[in-house]
């Protein structure tokens, strides 16, 4: 008799990608009055979606997101927090085999200027190359990216492949 | 006479090594993701990916 599949692991695989997001970024050395440590990487719940609504002017309705999460059960969703700001959002989706996680939707905080500005991209970046990571994926692509963003994505490592698309291989860790 | 208290044998691993197994386990992309991270990437747009 076949396993009933259980995606309750992949609970357990987001908390882990969130933490060690955190961990990793909280570790970093940076120049004096920037401190990384308050960053946050938490899901996109009720309280984010509060926040989120102090946005001015966002681009997407992220209170979709809701109901995304609960029909895509293998996705990761990402609020970036510092401290009680919410920056910035994101929604990445790995196909059926898992081998290559998609970048579904991504944005900052619109309006006034907040503490992650020029970071959010690399931020998210941290959170899903861990996740991608953990879940066996070989690669990860941008779904639609915006062409005012592709410069930051190239910055990132993304290349187009044969096909059109914006992809990052997913390396393995190394000691 | 003192019961001994005798210690769990499953050591459980504190946050420091948490945080030493991460700093020492990083692919080649977040190593430079976290690079990146010290200066960010200049001009980045609010809005990065998603259907218009």
């Amino acid at each position: 008799m076949p396993r009933e599949r259980s995606y309750l692991r992949y609970q357990l695989y987001r908390s882990l990608a969130r933490k060690q997001a955190s961990i990793a970024t909280a570790l970093l050395q940076l120049p004096a009055g920037q401190d990384l440590s308050k960053v946050r990487f938490e899901p996109i719940d009720a309280k984010a979606l509060g926040a989120f609504e102090l946005w001015d002017d966002p681009h997407f309705c992220w209170r979709e997101i809701a109901e995304w999460k609960s029909r895509e059960p293998l996705s990761l969703d990402i609020a970036i927090w510092f401290e009680e700001q919410l920056c910035g959002l994101c929604f990445v989706n790995p196909n059926k085999s898992r081998q290559r996680i998609r970048i579904v939707r991504l944005e900052g905080r619109s309006g006034v200027p907040h503490p992650l500005k020029k970071r959010i991209a690399l931020l998210s970046m941290v959170a899903i190359d861990e996740f991608a990571q953990i879940i066996g994926s070989k690669c990860i692509e941008v779904q639609e990216p915006i062409p005012g963003a592709i410069p930051v994505y190239t910055e990132l490592g993304f290349k187009f492949d044969f096909e059109g698309r914006l992809v990052l291989a997913v390396e393995s860790k190394v000691s | 006479m003192r019961k001994s208290v005798k210690k769990s044998p499953t050591k459980k691993r504190s946050i420091k090594t948490d945080e030493k197994l991460i700093s020492s386990e990083l692919s080649a992309n977040q190593q430079r993701f976290l690079q990146l991270l010290i200066t960010g990437i200049e001009d980045e747009p609010n809005l990065l990916a998603g259907r218009r």
